[in-house]
């Protein structure tokens, strides 16, 4: 025994064997109390709930939902909602935290002082409490009746943001989107490696198709714009963006885009000076130096921190349940306390979660590789 | 007689140090009137709103008609928002208790306490002390159940649990994930990435409601306990990540060198790799430390009464309802000055630690 013990190879095999054995052990065992538990409770678990009507009703979805609608539907609008809320939110905070982290740069220093106190104040006060002054901030402002007008028939009022829409189906605005986008990425790709004039093709053929779609599904005797107007105490026509919905992208954008800062800051500090030291020996303007020397070497520096931080973001987007937002984490506890599928339900979540992190990283790996310089390592 | 050396310039005169720095050119001047005349709007509409119309003392109704602020809400409220529903008369242990964390972080970011039993004496006593004086039932302190701690004392009790328990969980999911054993390596690996890719709020939740029905009647403790332990896993999986960061940047020689001089793996793990590691990973520890600070804040959400939601609490009775924003200011203001005071330290660790670098 103490032969087999005594040679490294059998004790570290056996080292190996005892430290999966005691994990797989402990789930087991917690796999099995659950189940005696959860049969106590006179729950059976399984899938079969997904098909059953809720009953219960989701105040914004994106997607069709009423409460005789089943499960799975709901935890799709959930996640539709949660995709929404993240896609907005990270594209905004990108948006401003490259603007400030930008301005920490200056050497104007009223700007630096500026934009280094927007990152301090909202990188050091916790998230949730910014979302929950927020939405306690929107729910306070006026009633519909005496709403903020804005030119351009936008409203702010205690009911939301209310904006012009289109009268189309949202089926064909959304395959309308992903057109739009899908073209725009193959013309930038078209104009990188084919010509310019391949990749402006590319772009118009998708605006074109694009026009099409919007023109098929719009919907009958209605004009192609629907504007928003206040109608007593509520408004009609538009688009409402709730409350929930606004504050959430409120806090997660402006709290994001302090964290960008910092990473688009360490970004430009960590462009070699050799390389826009060599831009000016070579006569560049300093827009050209900034253009093409200084952002697309920070895109590719940044890219890996980047990611974690949007990552990061979508998880925050959970925040939503405090004010009472239906993202994919707000409908799945609802769907806890209303249907008792605890374990189906969290391994749902665990699921939805995976595949937005997974594709996210996917997503921005082929970016940086597809974008990475050849023959320079950092 | 000492020479005044001025790297080969004048020294310039405070006109022309204005002229050079803000109005060197029409873009300077330009971006120097927006900045002031922006600083200056929003300073004057705060000092008119938070100091000159803003009500100190009284009740709702002396509110009802002022413009500005309403500090009023405070005066009535702050010991909610400090003490949450801990019983009145024994508030002074409360607020003992936060002074005894307080002490407990303040003396870590003291070089003198940074080694592992020292600062392990610190936190457990510090803790220790915490819960004594929370609790009570012993030296005459009469019971305080946790089910009626709250505010900043709640906040700094899970945030001092969360990062006692968090920081060994670290070390040893980072030993683990760096071990020569590939399969404890992977499975380690697995499960550090897994819990990365949740929200903490899930974590939380799942501590809360699920782990009961998982866990035999003698193990399922108090809630407050099993979210603390939920907040500590979240914590060890970003931190273990900064740790291993730290060992990767220590040279391969250092530890080759250990090795032929015979040291064995606790040996060569506990003096040569984790001092070095937890100094190149100073920074960003500290930083984490802030971050699972501001994080105790998502407990509200679990129905506990930590200092945020006893914020919401303190505007929402009583006719204080169109207070929010001196209330949210208010404890804004609390997690700011925690947070950041150790977010400067951490800047400062990291400039005198390149400093030494070079």
């Amino acid at each position: 025994m103490t032969g087999i013990l005594g040679n490294r190879k059998y004790r570290n095999i056996a080292l190996q064997a005892a430290f999966v054995g005691g994990l797989a052990l402990l789930s087991v065992s917690a796999v099995v109390i659950t189940r005696q538990n959860i049969a106590m409770q006179g729950v059976t678990v399984g899938w079969d709930f997904l098909d059953y009507a809720t009953g219960w009703d989701i105040s914004f979805s994106l997607v069709p939902y009423s409460i005789d609608d089943t499960y799975a539907r709901a935890l799709m609008v959930g996640f539709v909602n949660t995709v929404f809320l993240g896609t907005i939110s990270v594209t905004l905070a990108v948006l401003l935290g490259t603007v400030i982290g930008i301005a920490r740069l200056s050497t104007h220093k009223l700007v630096n002082l500026l934009a280094s106190s927007y990152v301090q104040l909202f990188r050091n006060i916790p998230l949730i409490l910014q979302a929950f002054f927020w939405y306690t901030l929107v729910t306070n402002l006026p009633p519909a009746r005496s709403a903020i007008a804005l030119p351009g028939r936008l409203f702010i009022s205690n009911r939301g943001f209310v904006m012009p829409a289109l009268n189309v189906e949202s089926v064909f605005q959304l395959i309308a989107l992903v057109m739009l986008l899908a073209g725009a990425v193959a013309a930038a790709i078209l104009s990188r490696k084919l010509s310019r004039l391949a990749g402006g093709a590319m772009l118009a053929a998708a605006l074109i198709v694009a026009g099409c779609l919007l023109a098929i599904g719009k919907l009958p005797d209605l004009p192609m714009i629907s504007l928003p107007s206040i109608n007593g105490l509520r408004f009609s026509g538009g688009v409402v963006l709730v409350p929930e919905l606004g504050a959430a992208i409120m806090a997660i954008s402006l709290f994001g885009a302090s964290y960008i800062a910092e990473i688009v800051r360490a970004g430009f500090l960590a462009v070699p000076r050799g390389l826009t030291e060599a831009g000016k020996a070579l006569g560049l303007r300093p827009m050209d130096i900034l253009w093409r020397i200084r952002i697309p070497m920070v895109i590719r520096i940044i890219l890996p921190t980047l990611t974690n931080q949007i990552i990061w973001l979508m998880k925050a987007t959970t925040i939503g349940i405090a004010i009472g937002f239906n993202d994919f984490f707000g409908v799945i506890s609802t769907s806890i306390t209303h249907s008792g599928q605890t374990i189906t339900l969290i391994l749902i979540l665990i699921m939805g979660f995976w595949l937005i992190n997974m594709t996210i990283a996917f997503v921005m790996n082929r970016i940086n590789s597809a974008i990475a310089l050849p023959g320079y390592e950092k | 007689m000492s020479l005044q050396v001025t790297n080969g310039m004048l020294p310039r005169s405070l006109f022309d140090r204005l002229r050079e720095d803000y109005f060197s050119s029409a873009r300077d001047t330009l971006l120097t009137l927006l900045c002031v005349s922006f600083i200056l709007a929003v300073a004057s509409k705060l000092l008119q709103w938070g100091i000159l119309d803003a009500v100190w003392q009284g009740g709702p109704e002396d509110c009802r008609g002022t413009s500005g602020a309403c500090w009023a809400v405070i005066a009535d409220r702050y010991r909610l928002i400090f003490f949450g529903l801990y019983p009145y008369a024994e508030q002074w242990r409360s607020v003992l208790a936060c002074l005894v964390i307080l002490v407990t972080v303040v003396l870590s970011c003291v070089p003198v306490f940074w080694s592992a039993v020292r600062l392990a004496v610190l936190w457990i006593s510090g803790i220790a002390s915490f819960y004594i004086l929370m609790r009570g039932g012993v030296f005459g302190l009469s019971v305080v159940l946790e089910t009626e701690w709250g505010g900043l004392a709640l906040t700094a009790f899970v945030f001092s649990l969360t990062v006692l328990l968090g920081m060994p969980m670290a070390i040893c999911l980072a030993l683990l994930r760096q071990s020569k054993l590939w399969v404890i390596a992977r499975t380690t690996a697995l499960i550090i990435d897994g819990v990365r890719s949740l929200p903490l709020l899930s974590i939380l939740f799942t501590a809360a409601i699920i782990l009961p029905l998982a866990l035999p009647g003698f193990l399922i403790g108090d809630k407050l306990y099993r979210v603390i332990l939920g907040m500590a896993l979240f914590f060890a999986v970003y931190q273990a990540e900064i740790i291993r960061g730290g060992m990767q940047a220590i040279a391969p020689g250092q530890a080759e060198a250990a090795n032929a001089l015979g040291l064995s793996y606790w040996q060569v793990t506990t003096r040569i790799i984790l001092p070095q590691a937890f100094r190149f990973a100073l920074p960003p520890t500290v930083n984490q430390v802030v971050i699972a600070f501001m994080e105790t804040s998502l407990i509200v959400i679990l129905g506990f009464f930590e200092v945020t939601a006893s914020g919401n609490a303190a505007f929402s009775s009583g006719g204080w309802n169109n207070t929010y924003i001196e209330v949210y200011s208010f404890v804004a203001l609390i997690y700011f000055f925690f947070t950041f005071s150790l977010s400067r330290y951490g800047a400062y660790l990291e400039r005198s630690l390149k400093a030494e670098a070079h």
